[in-house]
This record gives C-alpha cells, sequence and structure tokens, in this order.
C-alpha cells in the first residue's frame, strides 16, 4: 500500500496532527469569557408593579386614625378610654379581613360590627364612613406594607427568571409576544403553586386577539411546570404567599 | 437562572478531544474517518513533494549529463540506470535501439524510428503514471471531505434537536454543546479538503513539468538517434 518514501511523510503528518491536536487542546480553543449580562429586570419592571400605590394609603390612614379621637372627644362620654380604642380599630379591620377573605364572608362581619359600634357611640356615626376602607384594598395594602416596593419588584423578577425556562411559546400567530398576562399566584410556603388564576391580559391588539386566551395557558402552564420556586422564605408572609405575577413572554 | 446558565456554558471545554468525546456514535465515527484522511492526505502531500522535487531535479541534471557526454553506450551502462524518469525514457531508448540496428540485418530506418518513438513515448507516460498514482486520493479526500464533515454536523444538530425535544428546554446551555460538536465535524471535513486541494493542483503542476520535461527530452534524443540512424 506504502511506497517507500511514504514512510518519512507519513510520520511527519501524524507527528503535525498530533502537535496541531495538542496545541489545540491546550490554549487556541479555551473559551472566551463573555461579558455577563446585566441583570436590567428591575429597571423594566419598577412602573410595571402596580402595588406600589397600596403602600403609601395604608401610611395616609394611620393620621386619619389619630384624628378620629379629636373629633371622638367632643362627645361627653370617657375621655381616657377613646384614644386607646380608637388607635387600635385601624389596624383591626384590617388584619381580620385577610384571614377572613380566605374563609367565611358572611360570620367574620359580625365581629367588626361589635367593634364599630361602641366606637359609633363614642364617637360618631360618620366615623365609619370617613374611613375610606375598602375591604379589597385594605386587604391587600396592610400585609403589602410590610415589604418594601423594590422587594416586591425584586419577587418579581426572580420569579420571571425562574419561570421563562419552563416557557414554551406556543406556535403560531402574530405578534403575540406582546400579550402581558397577570396570573393570580397562590402559594404554599415550600414554594409549590396551590392555584392560579388568569388574570387580565395586556398588550391585545387585533392581530393577536385570537392567540390570547393560547397565551395566557402557555403562562399558567410555565408556572405550573416550575412548579417549587425559589423564593425568600421571610419575604413569604404578605409577600409571595397571594401574588399577582405579571408575565411577559419577551 | 442568568447565573447557571453561564456557568454551564464556560463548563462546557471547546477542546478538541472534549468535542470528540461528547459527540454522537455517527459523528464520532465521521470525525476519525476524516482525521485520517487528513493524516493519509499529508502523507502524500509531503511524500509527493519530495519525490516529484527530486524526480524533477534528477531528470533535469541527468539530461545535462547526457548532453555534456560522448558515448552513449558508455552512458548508459553508467548514469542511464539511475531509477530517475528521464533514465527510463533513455534506457527505453537506447535499449530499442540495440534490438533494431544490431541485428545483422539492413536497417529498416523508418520502422526504427517508429518503434524508437514508440519506446520513449511508452516509458514516459509508464512514469508520469507511477508519479501522479496518489493523485487521485487526494482529488476524492478533497472534493469529499466536506459533504462528509456536513453529514456529521446534519447529523450532531438532528441529535441535538431531539435532546431539546426530550428536555422541554430551549436554553442556550443546552442547545448550544450539542452544535458546537455538531459543527466540529464540518470544521474536520474543511480541515482535511483545504490542503489536499490546494496540494492537488500544486502537484498536478509539477507533474506536468515533469512530463513536459520527458517529452522533450525524447524529442531531443529520437532526433539525435534518426540522425545516428541515417549514417548506420
Amino acid at each position: 500500500m506504502m511506497q517507500k518514501g511514504e514512510g518519512a511523510g507519513f510520520g511527519l503528518s501524524v507527528i503535525g496532527h498530533g502537535g496541531l491536536l495538542a496545541l489545540l487542546s491546550l490554549n487556541l480553543m479555551s473559551v472566551r469569557e463573555m461579558p455577563k449580562l446585566s441583570q436590567s429586570m428591575d429597571v423594566m419592571l419598577v412602573d410595571k408593579a402596580g402595588l406600589v400605590s397600596g403602600a403609601p394609603q395604608v401610611a395616609q390612614e394611620a393620621p386619619q386614625a389619630s384624628e378620629a379621637p379629636e373629633v371622638a372627644d367632643t362627645p361627653e362620654d370617657a375621655p381616657p378610654p377613646d384614644p386607646a380604642p380608637t388607635s387600635r380599630p385601624t389596624p383591626a379591620p384590617a388584619k381580620p379581613a385577610v384571614s377572613q377573605k380566605a374563609a367565611e364572608k358572611p360570620a367574620p362581619p359580625a365581629p367588626p360590627a361589635p367593634k364599630a359600634k361602641p366606637k359609633a357611640t363614642s364617637l360618631s356615626n360618620d366615623f365609619l364612613k370617613g374611613i375610606p376602607v375598602e375591604k379589597s384594598t385594605g386587604k391587600a395594602a396592610a400585609p403589602r406594607a410590610a415589604i418594601s416596593p423594590l422587594a416586591m419588584n425584586g419577587l418579581a423578577a426572580l420569579l420571571l427568571q425562574q419561570v421563562r425556562p419552563c416557557y414554551n411559546p406556543p406556535a403560531g400567530g402574530t405578534d403575540t409576544a406582546s400579550i402581558a398576562t397577570v396570573l393570580d399566584l397562590k402559594m404554599k410556603r415550600d414554594g409549590s403553586v396551590a392555584s392560579v388564576q388568569i388574570g387580565e391580559q395586556t398588550g391585545i391588539n387585533a392581530q393577536n386577539r385570537p392567540y390570547a386566551s393560547q397565551m395566557a395557558d402557555a403562562a399558567r402552564r410555565a408556572v405550573l411546570r416550575c412548579s417549587p420556586f425559589k423564593l425568600p422564605v421571610e419575604l413569604y408572609e404578605g409577600g409571595w404567599d397571594d401574588f399577582a405575577f405579571r408575565f411577559r413572554p419577551s | 437562572m442568568m447565573q447557571d446558565l453561564a456557568v454551564t456554558a464556560s463548563t462546557s471545554a471547546l477542546s478538541p478531544i472534549a468535542l470528540f468525546l461528547q459527540a454522537d456514535v455517527v459523528v464520532k465515527a465521521v470525525m476519525i474517518g476524516l482525521l485520517l484522511a487528513s493524516v493519509w492526505t499529508w502523507t502524500i502531500i509531503l511524500s509527493g513533494t519530495i519525490s516529484l522535487s527530486s524526480a524533477l531535479r534528477k531528470s533535469k541534471a541527468l539530461a545535462a549529463e547526457f548532453w555534456k557526454s560522448e558515448d552513449i553506450d558508455k552512458f548508459y551502462d553508467g548514469p542511464g540506470r539511475q531509477d530517475v524518469p528521464a533514465a527510463k525514457v533513455f534506457s527505453a531508448a537506447v535499449s530499442e535501439w540495440r534490438r533494431s540496428v544490431r541485428t545483422g540485418k539492413p536497417v529498416d530506418r523508418e520502422g526504427t524510428r517508429a518503434r524508437l518513438a514508440n519506446a520513449m513515448a511508452s516509458a514516459a507516460a509508464g512514469e508520469i503514471d507511477r508519479l501522479s498514482d496518489r493523485l487521485n486520493i487526494l482529488a476524492t479526500v478533497g472534493s469529499v471531505a466536506p459533504f462528509v464533515g456536513l453529514f456529521g454536523t446534519v447529523w450532531g444538530i438532528m441529535r441535538s434537536f431531539t435532546d431539546i425535544a426530550a428536555s422541554q428546554n430551549t436554553s442556550l446551555g443546552v442547545v448550544a454543546p450539542g452544535i458546537a460538536e455538531a459543527l466540529f465535524a464540518t470544521a474536520l471535513g474543511l480541515f482535511a479538503a483545504i490542503p489536499a486541494v490546494i496540494a492537488y493542483n500544486r502537484l498536478l503542476h509539477k507533474i506536468s513539468k515533469i512530463e513536459g520535461h520527458l517529452h522533450r527530452f525524447g524529442d531531443a534524443l529520437h532526433i539525435t538517434l534518426s540522425r545516428e540512424l541515417e549514417r548506420a
């Protein structure tokens, strides 16, 4: 097979290939360090978190409550006991509401009512009306006041990072990636998802309208697939136990 | 998360051996085949360059020596027996000359001329055949290796798409290593093919130079011998 002058050529070429392989293995093809992507998520999400507005409202309610006793002073009854009850009621309607909301509605209203009535006798009937305590906002705002909006944004970004890898965009449709879906997540303490409710969707236009429900389903599936999430446990209470998660495909 | 992705991307080393070891069986076979083709190609390139250069050099030296020499018979017994293309042509001519002229019968000049020309042409053709024996391998490697590499790449990418479908994960960390392995097959194919094509053209050029030299030497020899034939 091999002719007489080819032995030397064969040896040379084998040596050359081995040398080249060694050279490439050693340094030439080592992975270059790529610049790491900075996490710009926080910047993007700040104005998206509608929950931010909930926190200041709680802060505004406290002064209102402190003003209430002064109104209450005008009636003749018991000046010393008044400040104590009045300072308490303002958080009181808020906190029970959280636990009650999950439970039955008709039964709980009874306890607040008796509490309110002594006030009404001691203060005035207008007092309760003066406090703009809506059941829904009070419930959402009061617990969240403990966690800063920045931390909530961080939570949303953290959740988004963990959901993204599980997300399979549905095939077909134009401009479907612009549809953002709000998912109401009820979470357990271990990070798993107890229930997912599809909330409102934004970014729907004439082209992608037929795909809106498909996108919402895809987002829900992504959340369920990645279900045990790794989120900071200290932020569970009032943080991500009941979380309005806004998912954008891109 | 981002950090995990960066880590998985940087841990998958891109050294040729790592790429080879991670690859699929078919891709591995393609890579081994291409590497062997490359080794064989370079063997032919190195030995062919050396042997063709020395053949051309020695033929030219022999021709120059022949025109200086006085006695054809003495030259035939001395340098004319070397393993050099020009010497082969020369010895074919001289042996045909001896067979035709030293018969004792009257010399058939036309027939002898024709036989001399045929003998030298066939000796030159034989030498060229011998020298260009390996060139077909270079041509084959040069034209086929890219396709073989491409086959390996297509197969590897098919495999990595199957992996993506199986893992239900489209992140770059899953996709990239498989595609890098697959592309390595094309790189090897080109690595084998490019030198083969370049060397094929170079060696072909060198062989045609040798062929031209042999023909010119043969023609000059034929002219000289037929002039001698007139005197015989």
